[in-house]
């Protein structure tokens, strides 16, 4: 063993396994650790609220409007009400931003067509009120997920991958990169 | 650094000075080291680690010596050809192994016969270096009485170790000990005949200048002069 060791052909052989599985293994930790920490800000942002967490308000708003609210003006088989549990389904089964980013916009879609059909309808001024309500909700979601910094910090790291040898090293272990929410 | 070599004479050894392997372990731990706390997808970590691997090599170099070992090679010279340098290459080589059976076989005679064979083997090997045209005169002493030879005294070794020599194997001995003395007595012959050439133009060259002399006055008597010279 000490006489193998010994040899030169054999210290430049393990030379080489030590650079290239060093590096490897380092590489693939860094750069998975780099996209899960990106990741997370969809989940989990500093200020206390992130994306998912406004989706999910979303959610709950569409909901409560569909289910609790309109079947009081409408019939709940009615087109406009489906399309907004449709859509909220479509929303909680979506994975990763890009599909969030369109199912968020499809249920958006869904519920302002469901609040101008219940702006035709005739109520007191207590569900007007309650009607604006969410409107006002749903709105402010939208403005503070616009506001999120998720966007900026994932055109920060797909940058930084577009260099070598971090753009190589991505390609290699086939790494997923995060999705912009857009 | 180089010193002559007391066994062979064609040979020499050298003194090899082999540079450590345990700087490239260094250098590799070195990396390791690095890849732990640089992150490994800027080409700033790359660069940076490359520089404490070549650092812990080379502090590796100044932990570890070269070592010092001694290897036999032959002699460092000109040679006249390539046919000569193969001659000399296979008769160094032979003449290894000639001392390596010299110095198994118990036997006196034999063994002062092979050291015979081995001085005269040298010295023929070291006139065809000065003589490179008589290379071809040594090939079949090279290629074939050498190492039948080699091969003969390698039974003989083989044969001197057994215990209970019978008649067949005393025979066999009694052989080669008989044969070794007529490869003296060949292997001398062989170097003389190196000379041949050169007796025989020196031969020429005297006596036309004998006849220039003599027919120019200038010796007294030719037959006389003949006379001084073949006594």
């Amino acid at each position: 063993m000490n006489r193998l060791l010994k040899k030169k052909t054999t210290a430049i052989l393990s030379l080489i396994v030590m650079i290239v599985g060093s590096t490897g293994i380092k590489a693939g930790i860094d750069l998975n650790r780099l996209v899960e920490q990106t990741e997370k800000i969809f989940v989990a942002e500093e200020e206390g609220f992130s994306i998912q967490s406004k989706l999910m308000s979303k959610m709950e708003f569409s909901n409560e409007l569909a289910n609790k609210f309109a079947i009081h003006f409408l019939d709940s088989d009615c087109a406009e009400i489906q399309a907004v549990n449709k859509a909220v389904v479509q929303l909680q089964m979506a994975e990763g931003a890009k599909e969030k980013y369109q199912a968020s916009q499809q249920l958006d879609q869904a519920d302002f067509q469901l609040i101008g059909l219940l702006e035709d309808q005739t109520m007191d001024d207590e569900d007007q009120k309650e009607l604006n309500r969410f409107y006002a909700n749903l709105q402010n979601c939208n403005d503070q997920i616009s506001h999120s910094i998720y966007n900026e910090k994932v055109e920060e790291l797909l940058q930084e991958l577009e260099q070598f040898p971090a753009k190589q090293l991505v390609q290699l272990f086939q790494i997923e990169l995060p999705q912009r929410y857009q | 650094m180089t010193k002559q070599n007391n066994e062979n004479p064609l040979k020499e050894v050298k003194i090899v000075r082999i540079p450590s392997v345990y700087p490239f372990y260094l250098a590799g731990l070195a990396w390791v080291l690095g890849t732990m706390i640089l992150p490994m997808y800027k080409l700033s970590s790359f660069l940076l680690c490359a520089v404490i691997s070549a650092a812990g090599g080379w502090i590796g170099t100044r932990l570890f010596k070269p070592e010092e070992v001694q290897v036999e090679q032959l002699k460092e010279e000109t040679y006249a050809s390539e046919a000569v340098f193969q001659a000399v290459e296979e008769g160094a080589r032979m003449l290894d192994e000639l001392r390596e059976v010299h110095r198994k076989i118990q036997d006196v005679q034999i063994g002062r016969q092979i050291e015979e064979i081995e001085q005269v083997t040298a010295e023929i090997l070291n006139t065809i270096k000065k003589r490179p045209n008589s290379v071809g005169s040594i090939r079949k002493w090279m290629n074939y009485y050498l190492p039948t030879t080699l091969k003969l005294l390698n039974q003989y070794e083989r044969l001197e170790e057994e215990r209970f020599k019978g008649r067949n194997i005393q025979e066999s001995m009694d052989k080669i000990e008989k044969m070794m003395g007529l490869i003296v007595t060949a292997c001398h012959q062989q170097l003389n005949r190196l000379f041949e050439g050169e007796a025989m133009d020196i031969s020429s060259e005297i006596t036309v200048m004998e006849g220039m002399l003599a027919s120019e006055d200038l010796i007294e008597n030719e037959a006389s002069l003949k006379g001084d010279y073949r006594q």
